[in-house]
């Protein structure tokens, strides 16, 4: 009887104990279902987005080391058809197309085929001379442009990566602040740039792989202040736009998880850097 | 209506509180009511008995929590009626609860001390406060409201076992606590 007794004696507890246990406020299962399955469907559609961005990514970089391919071989065909004093462009031409096009039935066609041989040729001269005799046409300008990014790109696989540069010294900590607008390179980085430069034939043999600390002005309650981005949490979205920015601008850089900007920069990027008057930028190996 | 508005007509001697707490309440003390004698006309004897005593106490009582002071009325009465009728033959449910319930009770020593029923259930909601909120409210469903363990799994939407394993460790925690405060029934 004494388990009865104690059972009896749960009248005694609390009302609002009675009370409470009366509505509880527990999430029906159903919502949790639903809210799992709301859950998968949002990662697969994230996945669906991610592997859609990735694939596009990799068509367009195939298509632009495709493209240098055919206009190479296209280069290739072109010299050895001014060599043998034939019409070159006409040649190409009747490899591409198809006989009755190139048999002067249609005009037009022709007039169209000899100007996009033209901006082929103008490519082929871009592509052996580096860049000046494709801005003949403003017409050609945003192909040349792509194959001009595609031809750096083309030539960045071929660099060698600088990582370090041990023969400078230890890692070392500079505390220097770039002026807005400037960049400031560690030492050891300088002397490495300095050596490997000395070295290489071309001026994209050598790249190297670098940490960029950003500097720009954060507001606060007692106004605007210069400070070091990569040290504070607001500077997060200022890091991400400039890492938008120079994305843009073409150069190899990603952001880390941490927010930290890191990329691969050739002495020519680094010589030609397009730095935002509004930040200050310190270029640095990872190990400094 | 609100609970307020029901305590008022019942001060106020309307018929009409009875009605309106019976629309409100009288689902639950019945079944309540059922947990404890298993049988309907019974039951409905205690859930009307019930709505009599509240009738008899307000004026001049007038409880903060409405519901909790019906069902404990409703409880006292299925349980007075549960003695009167099964002193001999006991309930199923009684019995299973009864056990169950056993296990929390310390083991009797030397300096064994008698409480009243009142401090025990003052040490029991003590030790309840201190309890996650989903694993008090398991545990007076099951032994305040002695809802069966499948009724309380639906009325928390998780299963059976997980239930069980609540009220397990409840069960546990409840006989240290009991021991700790020095209760022996």
């Amino acid at each position: 009887m004494r388990g009865k007794d104690l059972l009896e004696c749960m009248e005694h507890i609390d009302d609002a104990l009675i009370e409470e246990a009366l509505h509880p406020v527990i999430a029906p299962r159903q919502h949790i279902r639903t809210a799992r399955w709301g859950m998968a469907a949002a990662c697969l559609f994230v996945a669906g987005i991610s592997a859609a961005a990735l694939w596009s990514h990799r068509n367009i970089r195939e298509e632009a080391s495709g493209g240098i391919d055919n206009e190479v071989a296209m280069s290739m065909t072109a010299e050895y058809s001014t060599d043998v004093g034939t019409e070159g462009a006409e040649n190409i031409n009747e490899k591409n197309q198809p006989a009755e096009a190139s048999a002067g039935s249609a005009q037009p066609d022709v007039m169209a085929d000899k100007a996009e041989n033209e901006r082929k040729d103008a490519v082929m001269d871009d592509l052996a001379s580096g860049g000046t005799a494709a801005e003949k046409t403003e017409s050609d300008n945003a192909g040349v442009e792509d194959m001009k990014s595609a031809t750096q790109e083309a030539l960045k696989i071929n660099y060698t990566e600088i990582h370090d540069y041990s023969a400078a010294g230890s890692a070392s900590s500079d505390d220097a602040v770039p002026e807005k607008g400037t960049v400031l390179y560690y030492q050891r980085l300088q002397k490495a740039i300095e050596y490997y430069s000395a070295q290489e034939k071309d001026a994209t043999d050598y790249a190297y792989a670098v940490v960029i600390e950003l500097f720009g002005d954060i507001g606060t309650d007692t106004g605007s202040h210069y400070v070091h981005l990569n040290q504070t949490d607001d500077g997060n979205e200022l890091v991400e736009q400039e890492y938008r920015r120079l994305i843009e601008l073409g150069y190899s850089v990603r952001l880390s998880e941490d927010f930290l900007l890191m990329g691969t920069f050739t002495k020519e990027e680094f010589d030609t850097f397009d730095a935002c008057p509004e930040y200050g930028y310190v270029f640095r190996f990872e190990n400094d | 209506m609100e609970d307020n508005e029901i305590i008022e007509l019942f001060w106020q001697r309307s018929q009409q509180a009875i009605a309106e707490t019976d629309g409100k309440y009288g689902g639950r003390l019945q079944s309540l009511s059922m947990n404890i004698l298993h049988d309907r006309e019974d039951a409905e004897e205690c859930v009307n008995d019930t709505y009599h005593a509240t009738w008899n106490t307000l004026p001049p009582q007038r409880p903060n929590y409405f519901f909790a002071y019906l069902a404990k009325l409703a409880r006292n009465f299925s349980f007075g009626k549960y003695d009167y009728y099964h002193a001999q033959k006991r309930n199923v449910t009684v019995v299973e609860l009864s056990d169950e319930i056993e296990n929390c009770i310390p083991s009797p020593n030397d300096l064994e001390q008698k409480m009243d029923s009142k401090e025990i259930g003052r040490i029991i909601s003590e030790f309840l406060y201190t309890q996650p909120p989903e694993m008090r409210m398991v545990f007076v469903r099951r032994y305040w409201y002695m809802e069966s363990v499948k009724d309380i799994s639906l009325a928390f939407h998780s299963s059976e076992s997980k239930v069980k394993s609540i009220l397990f460790r409840m069960r546990n925690r409840l006989r240290e606590h009991l021991e700790k405060e020095g209760v022996h029934l």
